[in-house]
């Protein structure tokens, strides 16, 4: 028998079906016909889940309609605890996030969050399991207290390289300070609340989370290349050509190609390995219109190469590697 | 803990005899730790600030439009400021507030002790906080004056690597991490309702609402993520320079129209999902405030069904480049306002009858309850917005999706609905969730002011739409005839916000203040499981169940009818 | 609540509380020891992961669709001078069938709660999965396929990094279900935990299926 829920889905499956026959024939569009079948195929699958689950799908046979209604006492019920851990695990879903987007340095932090979160609400699932917690200490002090002096070192790092030379001098002696301040001022008060010592932990974690995620996307400042460091190749386009025909690079290291696009037309600037522009390139750079852009890439092995302006191709020159 | 046949471990038998074992502290737990209540009242907090921040946003945009010849913003900051208004409130006001008012309500209407999985519900809370702090960081990161796009994130976004920073990321990855919560969440609704129900409430005696999220639910389940999915392609676009959604040479490949049928396949059915919801909750209030139960309630759920299923069918009317198949489409988007009119139908049918039965005085007393008069006013908007919706299908991805008529039918048919409706929910479930009463003085100052504004901003949308104002236009001359809709629109919109500040202004005053009237256990004569229990529930919602023999167990209890 | 058995009025005494109509005992009182943790209806876990498993195909399917449709627009499939191994994916799909077999295994072992086939079937599996999770890995690197270099290469990355996170999750729920199996937690009705993740395996091999269709049976054409 079909339950309910199951009448949600039915539907949809012959609907979609339908709608991707007839978006098919009509308009021969892949995308929209894909999308229509799928979801028929998975809303079939969801309906057949859902008709699996009959709990109390029927109204039961045995009351006595002439009886009046009355009402039973229920057993209280203990809910599941420990609702710190999918916090944790969402703040590491955010770091994750952030890594995706910056620096994947953030990954480690993202991946420390998540496991350990993973590892907290399983405790607690053995918890609504047995009555009794598992000792995590053993475990949790030594893994918590070297993610948290790592975790401290990379943020402070990212805020130390962010701001000017002589601010970041004073802020590591601040930072020092304030550490020796407070654990002075723990170490020497005869009785803490857990409650104090949690808002401090708190409020330097957002302190320094906080700083160095801005330090971060705020992106290091200018620091003195001495030596080695890509220098840019630039090139222009404008009225349909570029403005060199040879360019150079140093082989087989990460290089800049500057490419300023002075009209709004479309052009990108791609390295082939022949005269011909014939295979895959062997760098292609993004299609821009108007503005300018910054290519970067690992160079090839020495040799002759060719660029060209994918759009078209007429634009082009030389690449000497060597 | 449940019947085994090798137990290890028995229950507790360490534990003290004298008093129950304390739950384990377990990194910020308590009894309380994982109530389906509480959480509920915090996505609704998240919401509601969000609903606070896309009303300014949008309250800038329409200052900048209240004349010709407006420089207030440039045009690339314009195209941000809606971009920004569009995505915070569709990703972090709607789609979280419908999430919470659902995870309060559900478990209580179907005399559940808990949702089925507590935590999960409690993960996907902060994963909508994280990601509302993740798209927060957008308009801050570097490239944010390029978003310009729309919330649909059409093209200049789609752009490859040529476009440098990190804004679009954020704003991408941060609105597929709230989805992703929502899906969670959904989930875990859909199992509660299938699986927690109490003994004889089957699911043709699921209240109105739980079954609005039951559908709504499934349609989000299937809609949501085929947008993560477009949304993670989005990030490997723009973070790689993969060109998916461009196509300029053949070597690289990609195709520039993938991008609107992938978002709009998915958006659209959202849309719709809001407004399910938005149905149940008004059913719910009708069927309350009648005093008797929904008329033909078979034909109710079968509509809201029907909506969900039809839902899937109009996507292409928001889409461009469809040549020939705007027709089905045409189709699609009409034929799922049929069910919509319906169930306001059946509406009206159940207050007709009420009064049929208990006079027309007694019904009528009971209409000027807050939450019976939100969804008069929601019908209202609902009746405009069904209007608009029909000439929309009829022109499917024509000129009437590019200009402003599109903005007076979206907000007219989903949106303001949707958020009408969950300041209903507010005021008619806050005497059972919180305790207290909201304001009553202040709920009709509140509905005044967001119906009138409503009004007042979209109904001239669509006058714009007539004479061919185009969407996203920053900035018009002064020999345009749009002067005079545009100022009204301006109008409304700040009308409009002031009713949302008012609302909640009256939620902190009433609710979190507790200055509201201390409520009964059944303030409105509710007909559903909830209101059997205490106004705020113990966690684990119900010390005693009445048995359910009918759709409306606490009316049977009422009246000591047997069935 | 817990499962119905239509027989509201049924006092069961003593026994651990099963229907709401029953009388219930007094909270912490010095009658017993506390009342057990809510009882979860049978099929709970597995619901909720078949669920999730609808909800990812569907954002499965957003990726196939980017393939069918650059594909049908693209004059060749792989573009240039691309060519994608075949033997190791078959090599994957293999091993996944198998995999798929042993699941089962350790699934009807978990149930009749027979620790050593269970064990037996459950190392199987994770050494198969571990396998083909190592393979999908290889594959991606072997490949070298650079993202930016194609919507082909983008997309060949996504399909094949899906699945190899799927198939790593699978295998992490695996062991932590199966260290509970073998600790002896589950019983004939109590083995939904190893529902779930055997649930979520299968769903990962056919979502497999379905890639592999995709991206090595008809794929080809210039």
């Amino acid at each position: 028998m079909i339950t309910e829920p199951a009448k949600i889905f039915l539907p949809l499956t012959g609907l979609g079906v339908v709608a991707a026959v007839f978006h098919a024939m009509v308009t021969g569009d892949h995308a929209g016909s894909a999308l229509l079948l799928g979801l028929a195929t998975v809303a079939f699958a969801a309906s057949v889940i859902i008709t699996t689950a009959r709990d109390n799908e029927y109204a039961p046979a045995t009351v006595d309609a002439a009886e009046p209604l009355g009402r039973r006492p229920l057993a209280p019920v203990r809910l599941p605890g420990g609702p710190g851990w999918p916090a944790m695990a969402a703040v590491g879903v955010g770091f994750g996030v952030v890594a995706l987007v910056t620096s994947p340095f953030f990954g480690i932090a993202a991946a420390a969050f998540i496991i350990v979160a993973a590892a907290g609400w399983l405790a607690s699932v053995s918890v609504d399991r047995t009555g009794r917690a598992p000792d995590l200490m053993p475990f949790g002090i030594p893994i918590v207290g070297l993610f948290a002096i790592g975790a401290l070192m990379f943020l402070l790092s990212r805020v130390l390289l962010a701001v000017p030379e002589q601010a970041s001098t004073a802020i590591a002696l601040a930072v020092a300070v304030v550490i020796m301040a407070a654990a002075s001022w723990v170490a020497v008060k005869p009785q803490l609340k857990p409650g104090t010592l949690l808002t401090i932990l708190v409020v330097a974690t957002i302190a320094m989370t906080g700083g160095g995620v801005v330090a971060t996307i705020a992106g290091e400042r200018e620091i003195e290349v001495h030596h080695g460091g890509p220098e840019p190749v630039e090139i222009a386009a404008d009225n349909i050509q570029f403005n060199k025909d040879e360019l150079h690079f140093a082989p087989e290291t990460e290089s800049i190609l500057k490419f300023d696009n002075e009209e709004p037309v479309p052009h990108n600037v791609a390295i082939y390995a022949t005269p011909e522009f014939t295979g895959l390139a062997v760098y292609q750079g993004a299609v821009i219109v108007g503005g300018s852009v910054e290519y970067r890439f690992r160079s090839p092995a020495a040799g002759t190469y060719y660029f060209r302006c994918d759009i078209h191709p007429l634009m082009q020159g030389k690449v000497t590697v060597a | 803990m449940a019947l085994t046949e090798t137990s290890p471990e028995d229950v507790a038998p360490e534990a003290p005899q004298e008093e129950p074992a304390p739950p384990v502290p377990s990194f910020g737990s308590g009894a309380a730790g994982n109530d389906h209540k509480p959480l509920g009242s915090a996505f609704l907090g998240v919401a509601l600030l969000f609903l606070v921040v896309g009303g300014v946003l949008a309250v800038l945009m329409r200052a900048q439009l209240l004349g010709p010849d407006a420089d207030l913003v440039s045009d690339r900051q314009y195209r941000s400021l809606f971009t920004f208004h569009g995505s915070y409130l569709v990703f972090l006001f709607l789609l979280p507030a419908w999430v919470g008012v659902a995870t309060a309500v559900v478990p209580l209407q179907i005399g559940a002790a808990r949702l089925a999985f507590p935590r999960l519900q409690t993960l996907a809370f902060w994963l909508t906080a994280v990601g509302g702090m993740l798209m927060s960081f957008a308009p801050f990161a570097g490239g944010a004056r390029r978003i310009t796009s729309g919330w649909a994130l059409n093209s200049p976004v789609p752009e490859g690597a040529g476009f440098a920073g990190d804004a679009v990321e954020f704003l991408v990855l941060g609105i597929a991490v709230v989805l992703v919560a929502v899906v969670l969440a959904v989930a875990n609704l859909l199992v509660t309702i299938v699986k927690f129900r109490a003994p004889g409430l089957t699911t043709r005696r699921l209240p109105v609402f739980s079954w609005s999220v039951l559908v709504g639910g499934s349609v989000l389940l299937l809609a949501l993520p085929v947008l993560v999915g477009s949304l993670l392609l989005l990030y490997v676009d723009h973070h790689f320079g993969s060109d998916l959604f461009s196509g300029f040479t053949s070597s690289r490949g990609g195709n520039p129209l993938l991008w609107s049928r992938l978002f709009w396949f998915a958006a659209y059915p959202m849309l719709w999902a809001l407004v399910i919801l938005a149905l149940g909750v008004a059913s719910e209030i009708v069927a309350t405030f009648s005093g008797r139960p929904l008329a033909d309630r078979a034909k109710a759920r079968a509509g809201l069904a029907a909506i969900g299923a039809l839902a899937f069918l109009g996507w292409g009317s928001e889409v461009r480049n469809l040549r020939s198949g705007r027709y089905i489409f045409v189709i699609g988007a009409l034929i799922v306002l049929a069910p919509v009119a319906g169930v306001l139908l059946n509406w009206l049918l159940t207050l007709r009858k009420a009064g049929e039965e208990q006079g027309v005085d007694a019904v009528r007393g009971r209409m000027m309850a807050t939450p019976m008069l939100h969804v008069l006013g929601l019908l209202s908007v609902l009746a405009a917005g069904l209007g608009a919706s029909a000439v929309s299908a009829l022109d499917a991805t024509g000129r009437s999706h590019s200009n402003y008529w599109q903005v007076g039918q979206q907000h007219l048919m989903y949106f303001a609905p949707a958020t009408l409706a969950i300041v209903a929910a507010a005021h008619y479930w806050a005497p059972k969730l919180w305790g207290r009463k909201l304001s009553d003085g202040l709920g009709r100052l509140e509905l005044l002011l967001i119906v009138g504004g409503t009004h007042l901003a979209f109904l001239p949308a669509l006058a714009l739409g007539i004479q061919d104002m185009p969407r996203h236009t920053s900035a018009f001359d002064a020999g345009e005839s749009w002067e005079l809709a545009n100022m009204a629109m301006g109008l409304g919109t700040a009308v409009l916000t002031l009713g949302v500040l008012v609302f909640v202004l009256n939620v902190l005053v009433s609710a979190v203040a507790k200055r509201g009237k201390a409520a009964p256990d059944d303030p409105w004569d509710g007909q559903t499981l909830e209101w059997t229990t205490t106004s705020p529930p113990p966690p684990y919602n119900f010390d005693s169940l009445p048995e359910v023999r009918s759709a409306t167990p606490a009316l049977d209890l009422r009246t000591g009818a047997a069935g | 609540m817990a499962m119905v058995r239509h027989d509201p009025g049924a006092a069961t005494g003593a026994t651990p509380v099963r229907s709401a109509y029953a009388p219930v005992l007094p909270t912490g009182s010095a009658l017993g020891p506390p009342p057990p943790p809510h009882e979860v209806p049978q099929g709970t876990n597995v619901l909720g992961v078949l669920l999730i498993c609808v909800a990812d195909a569907m954002l499965l399917l957003a990726f196939l669709t980017a393939w069918w449709t650059i594909k049908a627009g693209s004059p060749a499939w792989p573009p240039g001078d691309v060519q994608v191994g075949t033997y190791i994916p078959s090599v994957i799909t293999i091993t996944a069938a198998m995999s798929c077999f042993s699941m089962a295994w350790a699934v009807s072992s978990t149930r009749r709660n027979d620790q050593r086939s269970a064990a037996v079937a459950l190392i199987l599996t994770a050494v198969f999965g571990i396998a083909v999770a190592n393979a999908q890995w290889y594959t991606i690197a072997r490949e070298n396929l650079v993202m930016e270099s194609s919507a082909y290469a983008t997309l060949f990355n996504l399909l094949t990094g899906w699945h190899l996170v799927h198939q790593s999750i699978a295998v992490g729920a695996l062991v932590l279900v199966g260290a509970r199996a073998l600790a002896g937690h589950f019983g004939r009705k109590t083995y939904d935990p190893m529902r779930a993740v055997a649930a979520f395996w299968y769903y990962t091999v056919f979502a497999w299926g379905v890639i592999m269709t995709a991206m090595y049976l008809f794929s080809h054409h210039s």
